[in-house]
């Protein structure tokens, strides 16, 4: 193997779990988190010199995934379609447990609950792993105002995933 | 600090990272001062480590039930010789056309003993011990069910080639047709990371990748009746390989889409 590939193989298995994890709780619709999740990979790759020598790749990575979801949706509204409709989760692997399962859905179900602002500063923070700053950015907020509204989200997390915790 | 400011200070910190302009120092002297404040903070970094916990699992999910696996073994067999034959002749004519420039493109050779031979001559006419073509991403019939003999051809050849190839992680959907899925490469070639979509339709799956912005490309995805979107992405990614593989089409057709592709990838 090459050392590109096996530098771009290695930025993909660090990026890959955090960047599916913010795609499926920021978005409703696990395809649309799928096929998100492909571009971005494609547009890494072929923009891998730049996106090599940036200080945080990952953070591009969720960068270009949100804008990815947001043109998503305003194509939607474009063409009038409904969003669609919260999906079955797939069957979970055989071996996994069904705490995990539950756990999940648990958490889905208390994003869902949040406002859209909340839940996409708390998924971008938790999953996507941004700082403060780079999502005030990104939501055009000051680093202040991201953080305050993941803080509220957490807070209205809290008591509904109480059972869950340790 | 009043005491709303504290609660989104401990929030933000159990969230990992303090509240932009407050002092580290002082909210932790707050915090020995008041132990409420600490259990407060703990619970919060709970709750966050659970979220965290709760991250979409690195292994793909099963698709549920049994007539879902069986179709899928079943079409496994052809889904290999026809993506494999047709990755060859992708290959050979993207790749190496300067050594296998052929006045028809070798679609008689969908099969298994065709795709060695195919497979030999391109490792031989791309000098495998010698410098890599052009690099490039394209798609390999890998998974996790997927044979390991085409893989362990494929995959040296590939890392010749010098081609950067992914494998997104993600979990099948049982969707409509225009789901798309994403399948993980088997663990013995990750590294070579293949990148593919595949779009299940109801009568099999087809294996695409971007291909180049042609109109013999386009009108073959046409063919097999693809939504728009994919064809935008077709269009999207000029310069790299199309492979398709579609069990559900017969070798006749499938050898059609390949004289179609072959002279747009030269």
């Amino acid at each position: 193997m090459t050392p590109a590939a096996a530098e771009f193989g290695a930025f993909l298995r660090a990026v890959e779990p955090r960047l599916a994890s913010y795609l499926r709780y920021a978005t409703r619709d696990p395809a649309d988190a799928d096929d998100v999740f492909q571009d971005v990979c494609l547009a890494a790759h072929r923009s891998w010199p730049r996106v090599q020598g940036l200080e945080r790749p990952s953070a591009w990575a969720v960068l270009v995934a949100r804008n990815l979801l947001v043109n998503r949706a305003k194509r939607r509204a474009v063409e009038r379609r409904p969003a669609p409709a919260p999906r079955a989760t797939v069957a979970p692997p055989a071996d996994e447990a069904a705490g995990e399962t539950e756990v999940r859905r648990a958490v889905t179900g208390a994003l869902a609950t949040l406002p859209a602002d909340e839940r996409e500063v708390v998924c971008l923070k938790i999953w996507g792993g941004l700082t403060w700053r780079e999502i005030g950015e990104m939501l055009g907020l000051s680093d202040d105002a991201a953080a305050r509204l993941g803080a509220r989200a957490l807070r209205s997390l809290a008591p509904r995933l109480r059972e869950f915790q340790p | 600090m009043n005491a709303d400011d504290l609660r989104v200070a401990l929030a933000a910190r159990a969230l990992g990272e303090d509240l932009p302009g407050v002092d580290p120092g002082r909210l932790d002297e707050q915090m020995r001062d008041d132990p409420t404040l600490a259990a407060d903070l703990a619970g919060l970094e709970r709750v966050v480590g659970l979220l965290r916990e709760a991250s979409v699992p690195a292994e793909p999910a099963r698709i549920d039930g049994v007539h879902a696996r069986v179709r899928r073994t079943r079409r496994l067999h052809h889904r290999l010789i026809a993506a494999a034959a047709l990755l060859a002749v992708a290959i050979a004519a993207g790749l190496v056309a300067r050594s296998l420039r052929r006045e028809t493109p070798p679609a008689a050779g969908i099969g298994e003993s065709a795709f060695a031979e195919v497979f030999r001559s391109l490792a031989g006419a791309a000098g495998v011990d010698g410098p890599p073509p052009a690099p490039g991403v394209f798609a390999g019939p890998l998974g996790r069910n997927a044979p390991s003999a085409p893989t362990g051809v494929l995959v040296p050849f590939a890392a010749q080639a010098d081609f950067v190839v992914f494998a997104p992680a993600g979990t099948p959907s049982t969707d409509p047709p225009v789901a798309a899925r994403f399948r993980r490469a088997a663990p013995d070639v990750r590294d070579f990371s293949f990148a593919w979509l595949e779009y299940a339709s109801p009568g099999g799956s087809i294996v695409i990748l971007q291909a180049g912005d042609s109109g013999a490309a386009d009108a073959a995805l046409r063919a097999l009746r693809l939504p728009p979107r994919w064809r935008s992405t077709v269009r999207r990614a000029p310069g790299t390989i199309i492979l398709v593989a579609a069990p559900h089409l017969d070798e006749e057709t499938l050898a059609a889409i390949a004289a179609d592709l072959v002279p747009v990838l030269r």
